[in-house]
């Protein structure tokens, strides 16, 4: 049973010649929030989309475990790990139940249909994100955070025990944002690894076990998030000034530096 | 903040999408019955039971309810069938509920096919067979053109226009130098669609295009609601997209092949009828597909009654189809614009 | 030949009288002796089918393009005086012609699968598709067998082939310098007929030269500046179209076409049925060319030949007023 899933000198490129990953290395632990940050572009939704196998990088490798992520059949892969992206947009209205029947996909044959089993372990994954009362309501009848959770439960649904999200926290406002994190948080407690990418620092410092700093592809620091993310490091991969607040409680927080008093 | 919802709550116990589904299904059967009765030719409905179940009929009206009007009726039928399933699994495919099987060129591949069939002076099984393989070498060299380019969504609807034109600019070459009194008027009469020639000889290879493409289409209707996911997250969740798409379209492409080289270029009953059996049992293939079926059944039979009893003359069904079907979905387009997308 | 000939054998051995005749789309079809229902699904079937059978005989019919004039349809009545009721539309139905009891049909190439879904009701059909001269006599006598009326076929030949005789005899020898060029068009200004069409086979007959000799294919359109390298001397108006001879004439962007120069710009007459289409009486269209392309040196009785036909094949006498229509003049 694979404990960790692996990018060992990871590189890719969308244009040929034009590098927009450059030789990263990121490992994430059953039981490991990893919180991956930087500036727009500077790569992090193509690592994801490197680390679930929907993309190849065209250096390096992904490993699950001891083995290759890309010597899986797409089927095994969608048992190991779980993608959310960003963006879902479904062009018919499935209801909130059928959208996360789809997370069984990877456990149902090529002609067949999800059983009552996989009904059972679809609901009870809608049940993990609290949203079991909105079974039978279309997706397009829902809420910002409603319809990121759903697909969160989606996720959960394929069983895998690694999870990668696309900016979960975007778009959402501060309660729904910690309805999301904290749902997250409570499912790597129970195993589950995560790597979420974010543009909010405060979410790694408030929730994240790791931060991995990316710039310009490649990986600028690593580490718990209070100590990787300094102020200076920050300000090298986002390119303006921040500051550090700490009231002495709890973790402390990251605020843009601007120049009035 | 909430969206303002919309759409009534459904769960997954399908008592009523099933029973709608049947029903739709089932449709088709007692319309086919009742069209027997109908015709230019008055036939009471004794002499169409003793057609049928044997009894005293004269020849003409036995002749005409068996070789004549049940064949007509029960290709009109498969049409319907394989039009608004191919239909409805290309709007799966494209995610996009305004698309039809023409989309990829089909229907001109098989007038291609049928027009130069005719040049060269074949029979209607030659042009049935010729119109069958333009379709599908329509949508094959779309799709080789659409992979050839990355083989998204996108590039694949583009490639599919550029064939559709391509091969209706060589259909109005052949029609250009054609015959002036024999291949020009078959092949203008052909493209405006009609059953009117239909024999049982025609039915059968019909028939057998109907089974396998909606038998397989049902067979990939879970998967195909998948399909409906983005890219992204389709291959995520550990399917064989690029695969499974091809093998849609290729079915999808043989329905609409066979239909079309039966009754030439029927437009809008593969966009409108899916359209309406979504809104009458949701988007889940398993329910869509059957009900597509039997109500695409249903409305071109409907129509081609219309076609070859209203008048002395036959009307064209693309003409009837066009002058249903295009108010109709000028309605659902601004619907969808109104709702802002409306239809999710 | 085998399968025919114990067909023919069959039948005779049978008592019935029945003929087998061979379409002219090749097909091997038996009709029955004395029909007496026919239908002709084919505009250019029906004046064959009234010159060989009597009114009564029709119950349907396609009357293609009869002009909506009162002296056409006065002609018309006394050849067949319930003509309206049966006229037909294009594409008739199987069906319809079952419920109308019709026992045989006659129909162009083109109704090949009409035929096919008839026979299956047992109805037979035969096809005729006129395109040449030789073509036009071989539909005559191909009806004239089908319907039992072979020798007035022949008759009705014979007289066809005379006329066209004498207007070759007139214009054959004519040399080239003296044959015109002529433009035929069709529904709209700009529509020309091809060289493959029966219309350019009219214009050579009647002595001239068709400009669209080298154009393939149907009705065609074509541009101004193509009119204007053709130069036609004359230029004939089918009587279908919507042109007039003014409207060329008045028109600036023709003014330098020669046939407009010299007013030589002339539209078909019609009283029942067009000249330009393959049917017997388009000699009449023929000679009427004829006269125009060569005008005072054409030795024939226009308007007794015209008189004769009618006579001879639509057994219509014409009064003065209706032949004066029927001239063009």
């Amino acid at each position: 049973m694979a404990m960790k899933l692996v990018a060992r000198g990871v590189s890719y490129a969308y244009v040929p010649g034009q590098l927009v990953l450059h030789g990263v290395d990121l490992t994430v632990e059953r039981g490991d929030l990893v919180f991956l940050l930087g500036a727009n572009g500077s790569g992090k939704t193509t690592l994801l989309e490197c680390l679930c196998g929907i993309r190849s990088p065209i250096e390096g490798e992904v490993l699950l475990g001891e083995q290759r992520l890309s010597a899986l059949p797409p089927r095994e892969r969608a048992k190991w790990v779980a993608y959310v992206p960003q963006f879902a947009e479904t062009a018919f209205a499935y209801t909130v139940e059928e959208m996360v029947l789809f997370g069984r996909a990877p456990h149902v044959g090529p002609f067949g249909q999800p059983s009552r089993a996989d009904l059972e372990k679809a609901l009870h994954a809608l049940d993990l994100v609290g949203l079991d009362g909105l079974r039978g309501r279309p997706m397009n009848a829902l809420s910002g955070g409603e319809k990121r959770l759903v697909l969160i439960a989606r996720a959960l649904a394929q069983e895998a025990p690694f999870l990668l999200l696309d900016e979960p926290d975007a778009h959402l406002d501060p309660a729904n944002q910690h309805r999301v994190l904290s749902v997250i948080r409570a499912l790597v407690k129970e195993g589950l690894g995560v790597v979420a990418t974010t543009h909010n620092p405060n979410s790694a410092l408030l929730y994240g076990d790791e931060a991995v700093l990316l710039r310009a592809g490649k990986v600028l620091a690593r580490g718990q998030p209070s100590c990787a993310l300094t102020a200076e490091a920050l300000a090298e991969a986002y390119g303006i000034p921040f500051r550090v607040l700490w009231d002495g409680q709890g973790p402390p927080a990251v605020l843009p530096r601007t120049d009035s008093p | 903040m909430r969206a303002k919802g919309k759409g009534a709550e459904r769960t997954s116990w399908p008592l009523r999408r099933a029973g709608i589904t049947l029903l739709l299904g089932l449709l088709p059967l007692p319309l086919i019955l009742g069209s027997l009765l109908l015709g230019r030719k008055g036939l009471s409905p004794s002499e169409v039971w003793a057609s049928l179940f044997g009894g005293e009929v004269s020849e003409t009206a036995r002749a005409l309810v068996l070789r004549v009007r049940l064949p007509r009726i029960l290709a009109a039928s498969l049409v319907g069938v394989n039009l608004a399933v191919s239909g409805a699994a290309f709007q799966g495919i494209f995610r996009n509920p305004l698309v039809e099987s023409r989309i990829l060129g089909v229907s001109s591949g098989a007038a291609l096919g049928a027009a130069l069939a005719m040049v060269l002076r074949s029979g209607p099984a030659g042009v049935q067979t010729c119109a069958f393989l333009g379709g599908l070498l329509a949508a094959g060299l779309a799709i080789l053109l659409g992979s050839a380019f990355g083989g998204g969504i996108l590039v694949l609807v583009l490639s599919g226009v550029l064939v559709s034109s391509f091969f209706s600019s060589l259909v109005s070459l052949v029609k250009y130098f054609a015959d002036p009194y024999v291949q020009l008027p078959g092949i203008t009469f052909w493209l405006m669609g009609g059953i009117s020639s239909v024999l049982w000889r025609d039915v059968m290879p019909l028939a057998v295009a109907s089974s396998l493409g909606v038998v397989g289409l049902f067979l990939l209707r879970w998967r195909l609601n998948l399909l409906t996911l983005s890219e992204a997250e389709a291959q995520a969740l550990g399917l064989p997209v690029r695969r499974l798409r091809f093998f849609v379209i290729a079915l999808g492409t043989l329905l609409t092949a066979a239909a079309v080289s039966v009754s030439g270029v029927v437009g809008w009953i593969g966009l409108i009828v899916p359209h309406a059996a979504r809104a009458l049992v949701g988007p889940d293939h398993l329910f869509l597909i059957p009900a597509s079926a039997g109500l695409g059944a249903a409305i071109l039979l409907l129509f081609d009654n219309i076609a070859r009893t209203a008048l002395p003359t036959e009307i064209p069904l693309d003409i009837l189809t066009g002058l249903i079907g295009v108010p109709v979905f000028f309605l659902l387009f601004m619907r969808q614009i109104r709702k802002g997308g409306g239809w999710r | 030949m085998r399968k025919a000939l114990i067909a023919v054998l069959a039948f005779v051995a049978l008592g019935s009288a029945q003929v087998l005749v061979v379409d002219q789309a090749g097909r091997e079809v038996l009709i029955p002796s004395q029909p007496q229902r026919i239908a002709s699904a084919f505009g250019v079937a029906t004046p064959y089918l009234y010159a060989l059978v009597p009114p009564e005989a029709i119950v349907a019919a396609r009357y293609l393009g009869l002009p909506d004039h009162p002296l056409s349809r006065a002609v018309m009545a006394r050849i067949d005086p319930n003509y309206a009721g049966k006229a037909l539309g294009a594409e008739i139905t199987a069906e319809e012609l079952v419920a109308r009891n019709v026992d045989l049909v006659f129909a162009g190439l083109k109704h090949l699968d009409l035929a096919r879904v008839l026979s299956e009701v047992g109805i037979p059909s035969v096809l005729i598709g006129p395109e040449t001269f030789e073509a036009v006599k071989g539909a005559t006598l191909l009806i004239g067998r089908a319907l039992g009326q072979e020798e007035r076929a022949q008759v009705l030949v014979k007289f066809y082939e005379d006329i066209l005789s004498r207007i070759a005899q007139a214009t054959s020898s004519l040399p080239p310098e003296k044959r015109p060029k002529v433009l035929v068009l069709g529904t709209s200004a700009l529509r020309v007929a091809s060289g493959a069409m029966y219309q350019s086979r009219m214009v050579e007959l009647a002595g001239g030269v068709p400009v669209t000799a080298g154009l393939p294919g149907y009705w065609q359109n074509v541009n101004i500046e193509q009119i204007l390298i053709w130069n036609p001397d004359v230029i004939v108006i089918v009587p279908y179209s919507q042109v007039q001879p003014a409207d060329l004439l008045a028109d600036p962007l023709w003014a330098a076409v020669e046939a407009v120069k010299t007013g030589r710009v002339y539209k078909m007459p019609q009283l029942l049925f067009a000249w330009d289409t393959p049917i017997p009486e388009s000699v009449l269209g023929i000679l009427w060319m004829a006269e125009l392309f060569h005008p005072g040196e054409i030795e024939l009785d226009f308007a007794e030949l015209a008189r004769a036909f009618y006579r001879e094949f639509y057994r219509c006498e014409l009064k003065e007023k209706e032949l004066n229509a029927l001239l063009g003049r």
